[in-house]
């Protein structure tokens, strides 16, 4: 029972005694039911009627601070408050929220609705701004909508790759394309053939989009697929490039470069053999994340490529290091 | 009268209940009066840390604070860590939560959705400098800048955002009674060998008290093995990582060791996990018997007592057992005992001593529900100045977390391994796995089951009942998959409704943070780790530590060029 019907109950109880010592307590509830109900009611009009009094941008920023906060309920109200007002611009907004709600929701979901909502913002708003965010979302929801069983990963990998046919220019299309390389290059080292495929179409994207936030995300593909192709110094060079185009978010020292520099240097250590480049990026992590928990093994790794040269340049076959070394 | 009495009889639950709603009525009334006195400011603090030291420290800082700002009041909520999840749930979820709140101890999932719906973030203000670390070398600094983790503690990817400030920092230490073991092995320090160590506990072991009693070397419980378990024993695995570091991070996880067994790269034969149960056996032999059964006030009774000579002791335990010993006997403080590379049975499993962690501890964020959030953010600067957190961490015996800062002479032995090996171990994947690995390793610390029955029957049902844990672990990927999902959602609603302005492109960046690096690399990870876990083991499979062949190739020809004129 909402806490709000609780007092009232009790309180009727309390101060009318005589007139409920008689009647078992379910059908004095019973009898207050319609009071309480009609209470609740005008209760939540009055909610309903402060809502719609409200303009537009202040329901939809609440609503997406409702979102925020798990309120899943509230940013609902909200959303749907603004519908009812809302023409044009600012309907796509509180349809694209309400549709959010019901696709990111845990409790509740329902992503057929929001699917339906994001379908009714794409038949009456298709040149919004937020219509190709619509279709991602679509597609998002069958790729992450349901935990089991796994998605229909060659048909998403399809949609992402048309979504960003049609919409090649807007952030949404960009963010398709590198879904549709994380889904087929999964697996890459197991599929060069794929690598192979994907490699004009990433290229491609570099040379149209030079300003795209995605750079990064590409050229990290594109080392994936070099990789594949059984070229690890070409694939070492892309990780190089990919982390020198990444965004830098300063603000988090989470992060920070100690990740990408231990990447490279292990690329270029063990699949690429570039010990310069190895011994460069290792030397970047111990110095500037003295700290790190990768800091024994990147020491043991400096020493380990010293070894395997000295061992070389006394004429061993490097193949045979690990017989060769004695740690 | 029996009728007045039946009457009477008949409501008294609800007249106690009525009482007891008045009663509470009046007390939140009086105390509503008391905060809302004109100009006042009350600033609540809660936290579970009832370690001797930490309210009066708390407290002294917060006299300092007011005397600073007569305007505000700061009064303490100290609650035992018994009843913590469910008080604070109860305080957030009712609105009512103090202004500052310690956060953990809880769920991780519980924590991240807390951090979402409950509390502040602290991004705005943490680049801005600390003011009151004027006239000090951090003058000027940006206030996360000033912490000796870098806040890393306090950033939280999930929300993306800093989400709470530490206080101290952490460590721990065996902790010995100087004077017992003087008297029964005539040595003032322990020795850090760890064959030595374990002659002098065989030495304690053999002499008796006044009463006839075996002297206990260790004392111990349940909760205490896991300190033996961090700082001795798991650390010897660190060679196994290398078989299975599954993303090539460096870093250990547990659903890697299910892929290195199930791949057939390791097995629970390999020497280092083997070690890690013999390390275990050697040293649990000087635990009380029944130590697993005990809790972690039962394990300090006989060290109190002088029954026992040492146990593992966090620093925020130092001041309490100091109390303890006070007058009684002396304490001394020490790292746990080492292998070696000499050692005759793990020297050639041995790689390192262990690494740890250099992150903050006590951690406090500011709750949605508080009325005066720059207040308390203001006292959150005060107790993380370069003064304030070494005042504040003399008083509660830690180590302070700010940069410059000095500490109690006894606490410096505490100061964490920044160089070192970590653990590659942790079979516990899930409910099924984690409730077998507890029945079969506690059999094996009492000495009811042998190593080899323990690796056996672990090992059976780990690559046989452990698939549903895996199975579940990887469903538990997507749901936080989700989640990030949904928090990306909400990163990119602000970039669009500040469309145009500067902080615009920092919620975009934030965007593509959480689904580049979060939403898709975990999708595509989780589906390799399962094709590779599905398909089992593979013939001719590269060991993941080993150079290729282009590798190979290219070291030989930048050898060959370097001797070219």
């Amino acid at each position: 029972m909402h806490p709000v019907f609780i007092l009232p109950t009790f309180s009727a109880r309390f101060f009318c005694p005589g007139r409920h010592t008689s009647a078992p307590l379910r059908s004095r509830v019973r009898q207050c039911l319609p009071f309480l109900l009609l209470g609740g009611i005008v209760l939540l009009s009055g909610c309903e009627k402060a809502r719609e009094t409200e303009s537009v941008p202040a329901l939809v920023n609440r609503g997406w601070e409702n979102f925020r906060l798990g309120e899943f309920e509230l940013a609902v109200a909200d959303f749907q408050a603004a519908e009812r007002i809302a023409e044009g611009k600012d309907r796509a907004g509180a349809l694209f929220g309400e549709a959010s709600c019901w696709q990111y929701r845990r409790d509740g979901r329902d992503t057929a609705r929001a699917d339906q909502l994001y379908s009714e913002l794409l038949a009456s708003a298709g040149g919004d701004v937020l219509a190709p965010w619509s279709e991602l979302a679509r597609i998002r929801i069958r790729h992450f909508g349901q935990i089991e069983p796994p998605p229909d990963y060659e048909a998403l990998a399809g949609d992402y790759g048309a979504l960003y046919q049609r919409h090649p220019g807007h952030p949404a299309g960009q963010e398709a394309l590198v879904n549709r390389f994380a889904i087929e290059l999964f697996d890459a080292a197991k599929a060069p053939n794929v690598a192979r495929k994907s490699v004009p179409a990433l290229e491609a994207f570099l040379k149209d989009h030079p300003g795209s936030p995605f750079q990064s995300a590409v050229r990290l593909h594109l080392a994936t697929c070099y990789q594949a192709m059984g070229q690890p110094e070409e694939s070492l060079q892309w990780r190089i490039r990919a982390f020198e185009s990444r965004e830098s978010n300063v603000a988090n020292p989470n992060a920070n470069e100690s990740g990408s520099y231990w990447t490279i240097a292990r690329a270029a250590r063990f699949e690429a053999g570039n010990f310069a480049v190895a011994r460069q990026y290792f030397q970047k992590l111990i110095s500037e994340y003295p700290n790190d928990q990768r800091i024994f093994e990147a020491r043991r790794a400096l020493s380990e490529m010293e070894q395997i040269e000295e061992f070389v340049r006394a004429g061993g076959n490097p193949a045979d290091w690990r017989e060769g070394i004695k740690r | 009268m029996k009728r007045a009495w039946d009457f009477f009889a008949s409501r008294l639950p609800f007249l106690v209940i009525g009482a007891t709603f008045v009663w509470a009525c009046v007390n939140i009334a009086t105390r509503t009066v008391k905060r809302d006195k004109p100009d006042e400011i009350v600033i609540r603090i809660g936290h579970w840390q009832l370690e001797t030291g930490v309210r009066q420290g708390l407290d002294e800082l917060a006299r300092e604070y007011e005397k600073l700002h007569p305007n505000v009041r700061i009064v303490q909520d100290a609650i035992p860590e018994s009843t913590w999840k469910q008080w604070v749930s109860t305080q957030l979820m009712g609105g009512t939560a103090p202004d500052l709140l310690e956060i953990g101890n809880m769920e991780p999932n519980l924590v991240t959705t807390f951090y979402l719906r409950y509390f502040l973030p602290l991004t705005q203000w943490v680049g801005q400098p600390n003011p009151y670390n004027a006239d000090t070398e951090l003058e000027g600094m940006p206030f996360l800048k000033t912490f000796k983790d870098g806040m890393r503690r306090s950033y939280i990817e999930e929300t993306q955002e800093y989400m709470n400030v530490t206080l101290s920092m952490i460590g721990v230490r065996l902790i010995y009674n100087k004077d017992l073991l003087m008297r029964l092995t005539g040595l003032a320090t322990p020795p850090d060998n760890y064959r030595e160590f374990l002659e002098m506990l065989r030495k304690i072991r053999r002499q008796k008290d006044a009463y006839g009693r075996p002297y206990i070397p260790i004392s111990s419980s349940g909760w205490h093995f896991s300190r033996w378990d961090a700082a001795l024993f798991r650390p010897i695995t660190y060679p196994a990582l290398r078989l299975m570091d599954f993303n090539k991070d460096g870093r250990f996880g547990k659903e890697e060791l299910f892929y290195g067994l199930a791949t057939g790269r390791v097995n629970f034969e390999h020497p280092a996990i083997q070690a890690y149960l013999d390390l275990v056996e050697e040293v649990s032999e000087f635990f009380p018997g029944g130590y697993t059964g005990l809790n972690r006030d039962e394990a300090v009774f006989p060290f109190a007592q002088q029954r026992a000579v040492f146990i593992p002791a966090g620093v925020y335990e130092i001041v309490g057992l100091k109390e303890q010993a006070a007058g009684k006997f002396a304490l001394g403080i020490t790292r746990f005992p080492q292998v070696d590379r000499a050692d005759p049975e793990f020297g050639k499993i041995f790689e390192g001593e262990p690494y740890e962690n250099q992150e903050g501890g006590f951690s406090v964020g500011i709750t949605r529900s508080s009325k005066h959030p720059d207040v308390a953010w203001d006292f959150l600067q005060f107790l993380t100045s370069r003064k304030g957190n070494e005042k504040l961490n003399k008083a509660f015996g830690w180590i302070p977390i700010i940069k410059g800062t000095e500490m109690l002479p006894e606490v410096t032995a505490f100061q964490p391994v920044l160089e070192g090996v970590y653990p590659a171990l942790d079979a516990t994947l899930g409910g099924e796995t984690t409730i077998k690995w507890m029945q079969l390793f506690s059999l094996f610390q009492v000495g009811q089951l042998s190593k080899a029955d323990f690796t056996q029957s672990f090992s059976d049902f780990y690559l046989g009942m452990g698939r549903e844990d895996f199975r579940e672990l990887i469903r538990n990927r997507y749901r936080g998959i989700q989640r990030d999902e949904q928090v990306a959602a909400g990163q990119m609603a602000r970039a669009r409704a500040l469309e145009g302005t500067p902080e615009a492109e920092n919620y975009w960046m934030k965007y593509r943070a959480i689904i580049l690096g979060r939403v898709l690399e975990n999708d595509a990870q989780s589906r390799r780790l399962v094709k590779e876990v599905n398909a089992g083991p593979q013939q001719g499979s590269p060991a993941l530590d080993d150079y290729s062949a282009e590798a190979l190739q290219r070291i030989r020809s930048d050898l060959q060029k370097e001797k070219l004129p």
